[in-house]
């Protein structure tokens, strides 16, 4: 069950202990005000029997409930029976139990809460008149609408649990037309008792009609656009139609009943097919069915969202895995070039090494292999000259764009918290500047260096960690400082190696991915340091910030 | 008279490392070495013939029209347990030792790794069993 409906059951239970107090209490009041028949002796152990029954019922469903109504009645009845009037305060006890019907903490709407107060009316008071049935009946008809409301409510916090419950795992999320199989049953099942059999969805954008899911595959169907555009009747957000699908896999389709949904970013348009033997009533359309299918087509479109993200980062990815691919092609090509030269020197050694007469045999070897090492050689190069071609390396990050301060603190905050690294942020100036100031690089590549500074200092922290951000009238500067669980002696040299404009001297030890980092910052025209004070390492970026007002 | 040495080579792209074996024969063997050479598999008919060859060299890639690559070629002997007298495998893969392992082909062949040098070849020639 969820969270919404175990707290309405507990508030639910909670006011039926406050309910039979308030019993209890105007029971006193009523025999303070009556002359009861009965003496104290008698009155105190019925309500501590009340009480006894009440607490064995109480917070317990089915038969427990009608038997916690029968009780009230009961103990109503032995009040109103001493107190010897049917005037307004004994009619109003009788009443209680029914005005109280909607904090019910069972599931009953029982025509016993009617039928008990009138038959104690007319066996206590032998009141035969009729008109006696106006006020229950009159009550009976207002329950009834608001319990219909109220099962209405209940029943789609069922659904929309449900639907929750099943798009927050995350092998369901892949698999969303499965979310069908648990939502019709609930639909078919008690109060409502539909007869759904399947339900389809489409999606309308730029006037193409596409299948998202179903909860029975779709390979082909056949939608009546002329009567979708038609017919119109609007139920909340969603447009209702009538037998707009004729076909799904080739198979005539009988009843169907559409709810159309247009987004509202005008990324399209949602259409839900109910397949049903029978008819659906309106307010079932318009309390479960039409949130329902508003809440089903947000989920899906923010699920067309993220595979649109997804396959964009795979185009990003592709272009990536096109390079290495030339790459490795270019170094096979390398390799297999390089054989007459490898073959050539080999040849000169051997011709060096012979006599006279071998060496006349071995010359047009040479010659014609000389001319091949010339050719390759320069197929060599240009290849060569292709992978160094900076435009061709998508791992180049020197392309710069502008991003707010803001954005900037968000991403280092986001990939910081990503590390569980707590929330030790300094903020000195930045946060209460009043400029919207900007700051340039480039998105991959400052990803890429704070990913890796910040997963070193997760491996590496002794403790102590956070970030400083301080502002100068020019400059962020973002300081990430933390302990280094590694001697001093090492804490140096790593220091010192980082420092190094010696590409060789920083491969020359296990660099943390230093080199990246650094290439990175350097692609990016990004100042950076590295230092220790008082035994903590600080790394500091610092990029200039420019006034996007100006 | 001396004695022809029958060579059989699959390697599709032949061209590209013909220098060492002509310097080999024309240089060493005085030209006894008779060289076939197929670009694919089903180019030798019948494949049992293969054990005909005094040495026989399978490039472990071979081309998109072969029916089998050299793993394939390798399997095969191993299948119709066919006795090869000397048999090199053409790679330009160093980790080839592995590859044919995970391929089930348990036999020790000779490697020669391309781009080929003709010493390795005048090598491999020099050590081959009669």
């Amino acid at each position: 069950m969820g969270n919404i409906l175990t707290v309405d059951k507990f508030k639910r239970q909670t006011i039926s202990v406050y309910f039979r107090l308030l019993i209890l209490a105007y029971s006193l009041f009523l025999l303070f005000m009556g002359n009861s028949c009965y003496k104290w002796f008698l009155n105190v152990p019925i309500f501590l029997l009340y009480l006894l029954l009440f607490s064995f019922c109480h917070g317990k469903d089915k038969l427990y409930s009608y038997s916690r109504l029968v009780l009230d009645y009961l103990f109503i009845g032995f009040i109103i029976y001493q107190y010897g009037y049917l005037d307004i305060y004994s009619f109003s006890l009788l009443f209680l139990p029914i005005l109280n019907s909607q904090n019910h903490s069972g599931d009953k709407k029982s025509i016993l809460l009617y039928i008990i107060p009138i038959a104690t009316i007319v066996i206590i008071f032998e009141f035969r008149q009729i008109w006696i049935l106006l006020p229950f009946s009159a009550f009976a008809i207002i329950n009834h609408l608001s319990s219909r409301r109220e099962q209405n409510i209940r029943l789609y916090e069922k659904l929309n649990t449900t639907v929750d419950s099943f798009f927050i795992e995350k092998e369901n999320y892949k698999d969303s037309y499965k979310v069908y199989k648990e939502c019709i049953p609930i639909l078919n099942s008690p109060p409502l008792n539909l007869n759904i059999k399947e339900i389809y969805c489409f999606k309308i954008t730029d006037e193409v009609i596409s299948v998202i899911n179903g909860s029975t595959f779709i390979w082909s169907f056949e939608l009546d656009i002329d009567t979708m555009n038609s017919r119109k009747y609007k139920i909340g957000e969603a447009e209702i139609r009538i037998n707009i699908l004729k076909c799904i896999n080739g198979n005539p389709i009988g009843m169907n009943l559409s709810l159309v949904y247009n987004l509202n970013n005008g990324n399209g348009t949602y259409i839900f097919v109910y397949l049903t033997e029978d008819l659906i009533p309106y307010h079932v359309i318009e309390a479960i069915i039409n949130p329902l299918t508003v809440k089903l087509a947000k989920v899906f479109e923010s699920k067309l969202h993220q595979r649109s993200i997804e396959t964009q980062a795979t185009e990003d990815l592709s272009a990536k895995m096109h390079y290495v691919n030339a790459a490795v092609h270019t170094m096979h090509f390398i390799r297999n070039k390089l054989g007459p030269v490898k073959n050539y020197l080999s040849m000169i050694d051997d011709y060096s090494a012979s006599n006279p007469e071998k060496r006349k045999k071995i010359k047009p070897f040479l010659d014609r292999e000389k001319d091949k090492v010339k050719s390759s050689l320069d197929l060599v190069l240009d290849r060569a000259v292709y992978i160094l071609e900076k435009s061709n390396n998508p791992f180049i990050v020197s392309s710069l764009v502008p991003f707010k301060t803001k954005e900037l603190f968000s991403r280092i905050r986001e990939i910081w918290l990503e590390y569980n690294l707590g929330d030790n942020f300094i903020i000195d100036n930045f946060a209460l500047s009043n400029r919207t100031n900007t700051v340039y690089y480039n998105k991959i590549g400052m990803d890429l260096v704070l990913t890796n500074w910040i997963s070193n200092i997760y491996k590496y922290r002794n403790g102590n960690c956070g970030i400083e951000f301080r502002e100068t009238a020019s400059t962020l500067v973002v300081d990430f400082f933390n302990d280094f669980d590694e001697p001093q002696g090492d804490k140096n040299d790593f220091i010192k190696h980082f420092n190094s404009t010696n590409r060789l001297e920083i491969n020359k030890r296990q660099t943390h991915g230093l080199l990246e980092v650094k290439d990175f910052l350097n692609q990016m025209s990004i100042s950076h340091k590295l230092y220790s004070r008082e035994n903590v390492v600080h790394f500091e970026i610092e990029l200039v910030t420019y006034d996007s007002e100006n | 008279m001396t004695q022809k040495i029958n060579v059989l080579i699959f390697e599709n792209e032949y061209q590209l490392i013909s220098t060492p074996f002509e310097y080999v024969n024309e240089i060493y063997y005085r030209k006894r070495l008779n060289y076939t050479v197929y670009p694919n598999s089903q180019d030798l008919k019948p494949f049992t013939i293969i054990s005909e060859y005094d040495i026989v060299f399978v490039d472990i890639s071979l081309g998109k029209n072969s029916e089998l690559d050299g793993f394939g070629i390798l399997k095969q002997i191993d299948d119709l347990s066919l006795n090869i007298k000397n048999l090199v495998i053409l790679t330009g893969n160093h980790a080839i030792e592995q590859m044919l392992q995970e391929r089930g082909i348990k036999k020790k062949y000779k490697l020669l790794t391309k781009p080929i040098d003709f010493n390795d070849l005048l090598k491999v020639f020099k050590n081959m069993k009669k």
